[in-house]
């Protein structure tokens, strides 16, 4: 059946109509025009750090390259902030969060979608409704209690708690429903595989897609955050790329420096590009999910 | 369907507990604590006066009428509603077709998987940095208004963007717009490569046209991640606070017509730290989001349960 | 369900616990530890503004064994780091840790972006268990840590008024409550009309500064003059924001009386005169620090500022600025005042009171420190001798004022502030009037509704002010 739907396939393709050919044209028409649009993006940020701080000054914006980008990093190289410390940290909270919040969502996912139990509806609709607080609502509480069990100034509440996220959960179920069959899991149990063992090797490597585009978003989120961190870190030693960043921003008239700014803004964004790129594979290279499913 | 599943696995049903510990347990212990010391000083009188501490004194729901006695809560609910709109249809209605061509296998994009790629990055730059360049380009003396100017004469003199009502709501609709579309796309990709590929080669056979083959297969099939991308996109929507905060400087001009529910949660919690009001304000914004939530999970997915 | 009660029961004690736990950690500052103070020092509640009285032996120790600083920039701590005698940086890649003598010093940067400098130090002033030292407050929210029991009075750290004899008055006023000193600051932020000496050529035929400033030297004065500059084809000012602060720091009434907010005559005068100017398009209405190209091009007449705005925001060093080719000069302007400012205080829980005095002292007070900064930062010292030796000195000269010394216009200014009408809801209402106001200058609100916005906004930040 497959085959001879193949076969079909192939004899369409010869006779391309114009009519696809026009959709292509205007498909890619469209899609170059977005692409120009997101990258737009990146190129003024290259361009703002090869310029100096009084080219930049009021907000003065630059079409083409300056001559100072080797100047600009030599001076954020030399000034007090330690970049790589804080690319570290950056990068240990945001692939903590990243890899905690993946696997328990799943997990939290898994438990609602493949059993049966009393409280199952409880639990569910208590997340449904969860989902929808707002961070900045409890983000006060949050520090002041972190600061009551002296856990403030260490990284434990910026990773720890995107083991339970709400929203990650959410998808997670929702992306089961559409694509994790029951009867996957009843042929492994029949197998004798037990329910935890099931769970990490059949239903994690089904759900890689999944994985993959809230691994991106999480980290993302995680590396971007500037709000909770700057409540929570304190010492230099911990810092974060946002809050370090922030510094550079606050920094005395003597000193304030646009080109640093913008070097640095360039130098923390590409961790995550490499992160996004290495993952995205996933997202564009299309897992064949739908076949198990036949 | 139900009722087999229930049949079979009903010994293995204790592991659905198991498996929720870790979530429950993390739950409860960082966030609902706060959470519930937020819904408590709701009722009490709690804010700081310099460096001061008033209250904390219970006061019953007095917050509750204050918030919506005075203040504007129903302008800024409608500001945020409006700047979410305009974010959102282009949003939903891009990522959309996007899905479709990416997903359509007659139409081959050579670079679909450069476009994949690309229409996400907007969202790894920081809403900090974003709106900085965005403050630049549209700046009374940006390349926007020199164009208008210079180059297409529609315009004698500097449109300031960031002092007209419609342009400023228009700027963080779009902003958020470029910032979250590669995001739902990846989302709804996500969910049509979870969709049986052979569905498309049946109605590709059946000489099924591309827009059939989106409305009666794409669409149904890709239902639960929509329903996900919808309640995420409103929930995130009325918590909108980033884009405008940055882009107005917290003050959501011209005339508050920029400030959204989240921001002026932001200036009550955040010089006088006043918990009993922010408090009241986060939980009427749960209920409203709460409530709406529901309606659009139940609305869409309980039509065939 | 009854495990389910049993867990919702759970939670509520849990949650009742902790609740309790952080209402007994959080001390009322005021009705707490004001006794304390008063007890500690029985004389400053008499003595004058600018007087630490006292003059009784104080006797300060060092019991802490670190020294903890708190700021939200390193503009003080490059100075005390290179000029603060017997302190070592522990090592030349981090600015943060270093020794005075065998104390440990560390240094908590907090930038200010979104209050959080603010909220890390009420956290760590209000947390017993937090280690603060001494911390640094600017102006406009001074008032908020100058109370009894978050710094320490000057009275109470040994210093006597022969130390403070030589500061400008305003900059004692600022961090005095109730008659009480709570800190001190190396700097002064006097301001003036900064002008464009092209344009001053063209249409008021002299660039000098005597008659320049003879011809603005009142409000009608400096408007007329707008007047011609329109004629002419210039502005006068870049935007209405830029003279806020001339009248802002001129009131005559605070911002806050008996918890009602209180509209000073001034700053509806700021508001008549600038909605007239934005009518006549003699100013334009974008925010302050937008005014890039009448940095470049001789759009503008005149902006005001301090000595900061010169480098920070006039774009000298841009190659093609007006600052470059020295096209500025400075006068006083109808009014004098000041903009900005740093001040240190000592937290009144430190636990190196003797090392913290000695470091408030040294870095704010000390002549050969004061002399230091001029010479190597440029600053305006607190220090009416010194300044007066470098205003005095007709060699000195600066670039972007095309030779001028500024130093006795920016010491002129200084001499009749006044700020004893300073509140700590002044930072709020400054932003917050000026926000609102624009829109009224735009024409997209009427005055009535700018103002309902302005009170609106002052409310729902602080709960207790009504207007």
């Amino acid at each position: 059946m497959a085959k001879e739907g193949a076969m079909q396939l192939q004899m369409d393709k010869e006779k391309v109509t114009g009519g696809i050919r026009l959709r292509r044209v205007v498909a890619n028409v469209v899609l170059v025009l977005l692409c120009v649009l997101c990258l737009f993006w990146f190129y003024i940020l290259l361009i703002n750090a090869t310029h100096n701080n009084a080219e930049l000054s009021g907000g003065r914006f630059h079409i083409f390259f300056g001559k100072y980008f080797g100047q600009n990093w030599v001076n954020l190289m030399h000034s007090s902030i330690n970049i790589w410390r804080g690319m570290l940290n950056s990068i240990i909270i945001a692939a903590g969060s990243a890899v905690l919040c993946t696997y328990f969502s799943s997990m939290t996912a898994y438990a609602i979608h493949c059993y049966d139990f009393k409280l199952k509806n409880v639990v569910f609709t208590f997340i449904l409704m969860i989902m929808t607080i707002p961070t900045q609502v409890t983000a006060l509480g949050f520090v002041q209690f972190m600061r009551n069990i002296h856990l403030h100034d260490t990284f434990v509440p910026l990773i720890v708690p995107a083991i339970a996220a709400p929203v990650t959960f959410f998808y997670m179920k929702q992306y089961m429903d559409s694509t994790l069959p029951l009867s996957i899991i009843e042929a492994a149990r029949i197998d004798g595989s037990g329910e935890f063992r099931t769970f990490n090797t059949i239903v994690m490597p089904m759900m890689k897609p999944a994985i993959a585009v809230q691994a991106i978003f999480t980290f993302v989120s995680s590396w971007n955050n500037y709000f909770t961190p700057a409540l929570i870190l304190k010492s230099d030693k911990n810092k974060t790329l946002p809050i370090l960043i922030a510094t550079l921003r606050s920094a005395d008239y003597m000193k304030f420096d646009m080109g640093q700014v913008y070097m640095m803004i360039m130098l923390s964004i590409f961790p995550v590009i490499v992160v996004y790129l290495a993952l995205s594979k996933y997202i564009v290279g299309g897992v064949a999910l739908g076949a198990v499913k036949g | 369907m139900k009722q087999a599943k229930r049949g079979k696995v009903v010994s293995f049903n204790k592991w659905g507990y198991i498996f929720l510990i870790p979530f429950i347990a993390v739950y409860c212990f960082f966030q609902l604590i706060p959470l519930v010391m937020t819904i408590y000083y709701s009722f009490f009188e709690n804010y700081m006066s310099g460096m001061t501490q008033i209250g904390p004194r219970f006061i019953g729901i007095e917050n509750y009428i204050t918030l919506f006695s005075k203040g504007d809560m129903l302008k800024y609910a409608l500001n945020t509603v409006i700047m979410w709109i305009i974010g959102f249809i282009p949003q939903i209605l891009v990522s959309l077709l996007l899905g479709a061509w990416f997903s359509d296998t007659r139409l081959r994009l050579r670079a679909a998987s450069f476009y994949k790629v690309v229409i996400y990055l907007p969202n790894l730059i920081m809403a900090s940095a974003f709106s900085m360049l965005f403050f630049a380009l549209f700046s009374e003396t940006g390349p926007i208004n020199a164009l208008l100017m210079n180059t297409l004469h529609v315009i004698n003199k500097p449109f300031i963007f960031f002092q007209d009502i419609p342009a400023t709501r228009i700027l963080v609709g779009f902003m958020n717009f470029l910032m979250w579309f590669g995001n739902t796309t990846i989302l709804l990709m996500a969910g049509m490569l979870g969709i049986d590929p052979s569905l498309y080669e049946a109605a590709e056979v059946d000489g099924a046209t591309p827009t059939q083959v989106f409305w009666r297969i794409t669409l149904p099939l890709l239902r639960p991640i929509l329903v996900y991308v919808v309640i995420t996109s409103l929930i995130g929507g009325l918590q909108m606070f980033d884009v405008p905060q940055i882009l107005t400087n917290g003050k959501g001009s011209p005339a508050n017509s920029a400030m959204t529910l989240i921001m002026w949660l932001n200036r009550h919690i955040g010089t006088s730290k006043n918990f009993g009001m922010g408090g009241a304000l986060s939980v009427v914004l749960f209920i409203i989001t709460g409530v709406l939530s529901m309606v659009v999970y139940k609305v869409s997915n309980g039509k065939e349960d | 369900m009854k495990k389910k009660l049993l867990s919702v029961m759970l939670s509520t004690a849990m949650v009742a616990a902790l609740l309790a736990g952080c209402t007994g950690s959080t001390p009322a500052v005021s009705s707490e530890v004001a006794p304390a103070t008063s007890e500690v020092a029985p004389v400053t509640s008499e003595v004058e503004p600018g007087s630490v009285g006292g003059g009784e032996e104080v006797v300060l120790e060092d019991t802490g064994d670190k020294l903890t600083i708190e700021c939200w920039n390193d503009e003080w701590q490059t100075r005390v780091i290179n000029l603060m005698p017997g302190y070592t940086q522990d090592s030349e890649s981090d600015p943060n840790h270093g020794h005075i003598g065998d104390l440990p010093v560390e240094w908590i940067v907090t930038p200010s972006d979104n209050g959080a400098y603010q909220n890390a130090l009420d956290a760590d002033l209000l947390d017993d268990s937090a280690d603060v030292d001494i911390f640094l407050v600017e102006a406009d929210y001074a008032g908020k840590y100058t109370v009894p029991g978050v710094a320490k009075p000057l009275g109470d750290l040994g210093i006597t008024d022969a130390d403070i004899a030589d500061q400008y008055a305003y900059t004692q006023q600022v961090v005095t409550t109730d008659g009480v000193l709570y800190g001190s600051s190396w700097q002064t932020c006097g301001a003036g009309m900064i002008y464009n000496r092209d344009i001053a050529k063209e249409v008021l035929g002299t660039d000098d500064p005597d008659e320049v400033q003879a011809l603005v030297s009142d409000w009608d004065k400096w408007q007329d003059v707008a007047a011609q500059m329109k004629e002419a084809g210039y502005k006068m000012t870049p935007c209405a924001a830029t003279s806020y602060r001339v009248f802002s720091n001129n009131v005559t009434t605070p911002w806050v009386k008996d918890n009602k907010i209180n509209v000073d005559a001034n700053i509806q005068k700021w508001i008549d005169m600038s909605k007239e100017m934005v009518d006549a398009e003699q100013t334009g209405t974008f925010g302050l620090w937008d005014t890039n190209e009448d940095f470049q091009k001789n759009i503008s007449f005149c902006v005001f500022g301090p000595a900061w705005y010169f480098d920070f925001c006039m774009q000298a060093g841009s190659g093609d600025s007006i600052a470059d080719r020295g096209g500025w000069a400075l006068c006083q302007g109808p009014q004098a005042h000041f903009w900005g400012g740093t001040w240190v205080c000592v937290a009144e829980k430190t636990d190196n009171a003797a090392t913290a005095a000695e470091i408030l002292k040294t870095m704010t007070m000390d002549e050969g420190v004061l002399t230091s900064i001029i010479e190597d930062y440029g600053d305006n010292v607190n220090n009416k001798t010194i300044v007066a030796k470098y205003a005095a000195d007709t060699s000195y000269g600066n670039d972007v004022l095309g030779g001028q010394n500024p130093y006795s216009i920016f010491e002129g200014a200084l001499a009749n502030v006044d700020v004893s009408n300073m509140t700590i809801y002044d930072q709020i209402c400054n932003e917050q009037i000026q926000t609102a106001m624009t829109d009224y200058f735009t024409g997209k609100v009427d005055e009535d509704t700018a103002w309902d916005n302005f009170y609106t906004a002052v409310e729902e930040t602080y709960p207790e002010l009504s207007r």
